[in-house]
């Protein structure tokens, strides 16, 4: 006997509608979530300024190239620049922006500095880059502390 | 000596196969997260892919056929040509990540956009397959493949707590606050690049190609026996020294550079330059393979004439498709796509589908009327039984954790 064929097309628009609508309300209003994310960026962000500080560290002692130290510090600062945007996007929740405002200057000082190790390394001046570390120092623990405090 | 030296180079082929860019950034990427507590993974893969090429290797020997001819005997036209399809589908785009990959290494050799790279890349591409011979090729992006050594002496440079990465690639476990599906994203992710199903393709082709005969079993064995448990060590390296430098900071590995920064901060400038020579070599020789491997799928199903050795004219179907590939390969990666991105779904996605390469070559390698006093023996019998298990299983799992985990 055949199947009936409009109800399972009703129920599949249905589920579209369902994942579709919960996509759009779910995520980004829930207060655990937001603050998950603002956890994430802090995580992910110092992970990208301990390589810089791995990377300038290793260059200013003579022991990589200019163009690879250029491409991992461009590399770099791309992926700071990502991780603050994908933040600063996110519309905080209703009483979430004290976490916005504690967590998004660190970030951008974390841009920032990964912004002139790329511009000291591309003019292959590993003295300057060297002079930003213990900026970089900074900011990587910073960041630490606002994980800790977030967590 | 002249049988010694042959026998070494193919070895060192076979290790050229295991590292390509999939191990390159995969490799890293897992050390850099979980440490060596994925290494049971490598260890697991090398086994598989050694068993299975020797395997391969017999049948292609024995009976004179291809894997794909002998697939399609086995699985039927329709379904060998959905097998095809992804086989070639996924080739396909590892020879996108693998032409990308060395345009990535002259990037960092000279800070120009990889994107001017790729056109040259595959001019040299062109050149390398359509102009030189075949033995020469693959000997010479083994040799330089040796460079890759660099990453074991980096990883003894670096000091490490041996005892304690012993302890953790012993008993792995899901470092505190991993999820546990993404833990097994990467397991899967691993896998699927050190058991990528070119590399079967390639060495049973090659085994045609070079005209093996039994005769030619130990030689055939030594280089699978030998060349990936090489090719193994040097990617438990690659973990071993990510691990040290970045796994106890959290940095992340996600790039070719990151995989050869602890090498320059272990050895300096020399350690970098062999570390980069080393990619290059591992980039050329898996774009060769991938590129001569979506030929040999090809043509072996649809039977065409094929082979390096083939004149262009003869095998003009096969050749046509080479370079069809190569411009399409340039193409999509001049479109900005992220090899790395691509390299990552090309090995996942590859992992999805090992169960349709892998199972067709262990039911003829257990065919006494093809295979005669070659067949399997108990060994290797039971070794690919539990290997088909354990692909089916990994093929099951693999798109709910990649949907589950959203990529990683």
């Amino acid at each position: 006997m055949p199947v009936p064929r409009w109800p399972r097309v009703r129920a599949g628009v249905a589920v579209l509608l369902f994942m579709t609508l919960a996509g759009c309300v779910g995520p980004t209003v829930v207060d655990a979530h937001y603050r998950g994310k603002a956890i994430e960026s802090v995580e992910g962000m110092r992970g990208v300024i301990d390589a810089v500080i791995a990377t300038v560290e290793t260059y200013a002692d003579g022991e990589a190239f200019t163009p690879f130290t250029t491409r991992l510090a461009v590399d770099k600062e791309e992926e700071a620049a990502w991780i603050r945007e994908a933040f600063a996007t996110r519309q905080p929740p209703p009483g979430h922006d004290d976490l916005r405002r504690s967590v998004l200057p660190l970030l951008e000082d974390a841009v920032a500095a990964a912004s002139e190790v790329r511009i000291a390394v591309q003019r292959g001046r590993s003295d300057v880059a060297a002079e930003l570390l213990p900026r970089l120092h900074d900011v990587s623990a910073r960041l630490e502390d606002e994980r800790r405090r977030l967590r | 000596m002249k049988k010694l030296l042959s026998l070494t180079l193919g070895i060192l082929t076979a290790v050229g196969a295991f590292i390509d860019i999939g191990d390159l950034v995969t490799d890293a990427l897992v050390g850099a997260r979980y440490g060596l507590n994925l290494v049971w993974v490598t260890v697991l893969a090398v086994v598989g892919i050694a068993a299975y090429a020797e395997m391969a290797g017999r049948v292609a020997t024995v009976s004179r056929r291809p894997v794909f001819d002998l697939v399609r005997d086995r699985l039927g036209a329709k379904v060998a040509l959905a097998n095809l399809g992804t086989s070639f589908g996924l080739t396909f785009m590892l020879l996108i990540a693998e032409l990308a990959g060395i345009a990535l290494v002259f990037e960092l050799v000279t800070d120009v956009s990889y994107l001017l790279w790729v056109p040259l890349a595959a001019a040299g591409m062109f050149v390398l397959v359509w102009r030189v011979p075949f033995k020469i090729m693959e000997r010479t992006y083994g040799i330089l493949g040796l460079a890759m050594l660099v990453f074991i002496v980096a990883a003894v440079a670096l000091g490490p707590d041996w005892g304690e990465l012993a302890r953790d690639a012993a008993t792995p476990s899901v470092p505190e606050g991993e999820p546990i599906p993404t833990y097994f994203f990467y397991a899967i992710a691993l896998l699927g690049a050190q058991m990528t199903p070119y590399e079967v393709f390639f060495f049973s082709s090659g085994a045609i190609e070079h005209r093996w005969t039994p005769e030619n079993f130990t030689e055939m064995r030594m280089n699978v026996l030998l060349g990936f448990p090489l090719g193994g060590l040097l990617a438990i390296a690659i973990q071993v020294v990510t691990a040290v430098v970045f796994h106890p900071q959290g940095i992340p590995a996600e790039s070719l550079a990151m995989t050869a920064l602890p090498v320059a901060m272990a050895l300096g400038k020399v350690g970098l330059a062999f570390a980069l020579v080393g990619f290059l070599a591992a980039t050329i020789g898996a774009t060769i393979e991938t590129l001569m491997s979506t030929g040999y799928t090809a043509a072996q199903y649809f039977g065409w004439r094929w082979g390096k050795f083939e004149s262009r004219r003869e095998a003009a179907r096969f050749s046509t498709l080479l370079l069809a590939a190569l411009i399409a390969a340039t193409a999509v990666a001049l479109t900005t796509v992220d090899p790395i991105k691509v390299t990552i779904y090309a090995v996942f996605l590859g992992a999805m589908t090992l169960p349709f390469t892998y199972i067709p070559i262990a039911v003829v390698a257990n065919d006494e009327t093809v295979m005669g006093e070659h067949v399997n023996g108990r060994l290797a019998n039971g070794v690919a039984s539990f290997y088909i298990v354990l692909l089916s299983i990994v093929s099951l799992a693999a798109l709910p954790l990649l949907i589950l985990t959203t990529a990683g």
